[in-house]
C-alpha cells in the first residue's frame, strides 16, 4: 500500500470542508436557508415561520447578546431558533468540539478561502504579537456589556450579514448594497481585508469578533477531558515538533513548545483537522481521550 | 500569577475596543438609520417614536451625526426602519403601509412572508398583540438644502378592509446650522 502524501491529503480535507461550507450555505443562508424553513414549518407562528428565511431567521448573535438583558428574555422564550447559538452549538462543542466553524460557517470559510490567494509573508500571525485567547474573551464581554453604557454593536459589525449579502449578490438579489452604514463598511472590510486575506489562516475575524465562536471555544475548553469528548489530540510520542501543524491551522490553535511538544489550544480550536490531515508523522488524531 | 495579570490586561483591552466602538456607534447610527417604533391604531404620541419608552410621535434623523463613511460613501441614503410595528387594537387587522411627502421617494421593505412589495400590504391577519416589522430607504435631496429640515415625510398605516387612517408617525431630517425652511436665520 502506498502511502498517500501529506500535502494531497490536506487538500482532501479542505475540499471535504468546502462541501461542509456548501452544506452550510444552504442550511442558513438565503436563498435556501433550510434550518430557518424547516423549524418556520414546525413553529408556523414564531419568527420562523412568519419572517422571510434568510441568515438572520438563524441569528447566532443577538440571542447571546439578550443573555445580559432580562428585558429580552420573553424572546428567547418565544423563538426557538434563538436557541441554537445558547444551547445547541454550545452542547455540541461539548461532545464534538465547534465543529460549526470548522465545517459549516460560510462566512468564517469565505474570509479563510479568500485569505489563502495573499502569500503568507503579507499575513499578520496574531498569535506571534497577541494573546488571542484573553482578547476573545474581552470582546465577548465587552459584547455582552456595551447595551449598558453605549449601543450594542452585534448587529453593525456582523459579517452574518455581510455574508448573507453577497450569497444573496450572486443570485441576482442586490438590495443588501442599497444601503450602506459607517460600520457595516467598517465590519465589511475588517472581516475580508485585514482580519481574512492578511491574516495568517484567514480567521481573524473569528478569532477575535464572532460571539458564537467564543461561546463554542469555551464550551469546548471546559469539556475537552471528558471521557466522550471527541477533539483533535497529539500523540506526544510521534511528534517531531516539525510545525507544520502551526503552518496549517487557521486559527493559530497548533503550538510546538519550547521542548519540541505539539499541543493544541482547545479555546481556540475549530476541529478543521486540517492539521491531522497534514501531520507528516500522524501524530494527531481526531479522538476521545485515550 | 505575571502571565495572569497579562492575560488579565488582554480581556480588558478587548472590552475597553468594543466599548469604544460602541461608544462610536452610539455617536453615529442615530443619524444613519432611524429606528422606530409604531403603534396601530393610533394617534398623536401614542402613535409611536424612537422606542417603546420614547414615545414621541414622530421620528427625528439627525443628519449631523452620520459617521465620514457614510457621509463618504452614500449620504443621501437614510434608512428609517422597525421591528415592531403592533396591534395595539383589540381586533385583528390587515395593514397597508403608505409613505407620503418624502421629496425624492422611498423603498419599503419588510422581512414579513406576507409583504407583498407592490402593494405594500401584509396580507394576512394581524392579531392584536401581533407585530411585524417594516422599514424604509429615503433618498435625500444632494446635495442637501440649506434650512434645518432638508426632508420630511410620513409613514401611514391603512386599514386594507375599509380604508381608513389607522396611524400616522411623521418623520424629520434634520440638520443644525441652518434656519427654518423660508425662516431668516438673523430674525429677532
Amino acid at each position: 500500500m502506498t502511502a498517500v502524501p501529506r500535502s494531497s491529503r490536506l487538500g482532501r480535507n479542505r475540499l471535504k470542508r468546502a462541501g461542509g461550507f456548501v452544506v452550510g450555505l444552504l442550511l442558513f443562508y438565503a436563498p435556501f436557508a433550510l434550518l430557518v424553513r424547516g423549524v418556520g414549518l414546525l413553529f408556523p407562528t414564531t419568527a420562523a415561520g412568519t419572517s422571510i428565511s434568510d441568515v438572520h431567521g438563524a441569528c447566532l448573535r443577538m440571542p447571546l447578546g439578550w443573555l445580559t438583558q432580562p428585558w429580552m428574555w420573553p424572546a428567547l422564550g418565544s423563538s426557538p431558533i434563538s436557541w441554537l447559538p445558547i444551547a445547541v452549538l454550545p452542547l455540541a462543542a461539548v461532545a464534538v468540539g465547534p465543529l460549526f466553524c470548522g465545517w459549516l460557517c460560510p462566512a468564517g470559510a469565505f474570509s479563510e478561502f479568500v485569505s489563502r490567494a495573499v502569500p503568507d509573508r503579507f499575513k499578520f500571525d496574531f498569535k506571534e504579537r497577541v494573546d488571542i485567547v484573553p482578547l476573545r474573551y474581552g470582546f465577548f464581554a465587552g459584547v455582552l456589556f456595551v447595551p449598558f453604557v453605549s449601543s450594542s454593536i452585534t448587529c453593525s459589525l456582523c459579517n452574518f450579514n455581510q455574508m448573507q449579502n453577497l450569497v444573496s449578490g450572486v443570485f441576482g438579489d442586490l438590495s443588501g448594497f442599497a444601503y450602506f452604514s459607517t460600520l457595516g463598511v467598517i465590519a465589511a472590510a475588517l472581516w475580508i481585508v485585514p482580519l481574512g486575506m492578511f491574516t495568517k489562516g484567514g480567521r481573524g475575524w473569528c478569532m477575535f469578533l464572532c460571539p458564537a465562536g467564543t461561546v463554542m471555544g469555551l464550551a469546548s475548553w471546559a469539556s475537552s477531558r471528558l471521557p466522550w469528548a471527541f477533539r483533535v489530540r497529539s500523540d506526544a510520542s510521534a511528534c517531531t515538533g516539525c510545525g507544520t501543524c502551526q503552518d496549517v491551522c487557521p486559527m493559530r490553535a497548533a503550538d510546538i513548545t519550547p521542548d519540541a511538544e505539539q499541543t493544541i489550544n482547545s479555546h481556540l480550536c475549530i476541529q478543521c483537522q486540517d492539521c491531522v490531515s497534514a501531520c507528516p508523522e500522524g501524530a494527531l488524531e481526531y479522538r476521545k481521550p485515550s | 500569577m505575571r502571565a495572569r495579570g497579562k492575560a488579565l490586561l488582554w480581556v480588558i483591552a478587548g472590552m475597553a475596543l468594543v466599548f469604544a466602538l460602541g461608544a462610536y456607534n452610539k455617536s453615529i447610527s442615530s443619524g444613519e438609520r432611524g429606528s422606530f417604533v409604531m403603534n396601530f391604531p393610533a394617534t398623536g404620541t401614542a402613535s409611536g417614536g424612537p422606542s417603546p419608552r420614547a414615545l414621541t410621535g414622530q421620528v427625528v434623523v439627525p443628519l449631523d451625526r452620520r459617521g465620514a463613511i457614510k457621509r463618504a460613501v452614500q449620504p443621501d441614503v437614510i434608512e428609517v426602519a422597525s421591528h415592531v410595528v403592533s396591534n395595539v387594537g383589540d381586533i385583528p387587522r390587515r395593514i397597508r403601509f403608505e409613505t407620503v411627502g418624502f421629496p425624492r421617494g422611498t423603498e419599503t421593505h419588510s422581512r414579513d412572508r406576507a409583504w407583498n412589495p407592490e402593494t405594500q400590504e401584509i396580507e394576512r391577519d394581524l392579531a392584536p398583540g401581533a407585530s411585524v416589522d417594516f422599514g424604509l430607504l429615503v433618498t435625500l435631496p444632494n446635495p442637501l438644502p440649506a434650512v434645518s429640515v432638508p426632508a420630511s415625510g410620513t409613514i401611514r398605516i391603512v386599514d386594507v378592509r375599509n380604508g381608513k387612517l389607522l396611524s400616522a408617525l411623521p418623520v424629520r431630517f434634520e440638520q443644525s446650522g441652518f434656519p427654518q425652511a423660508g425662516g431668516d436665520c438673523c430674525a429677532p
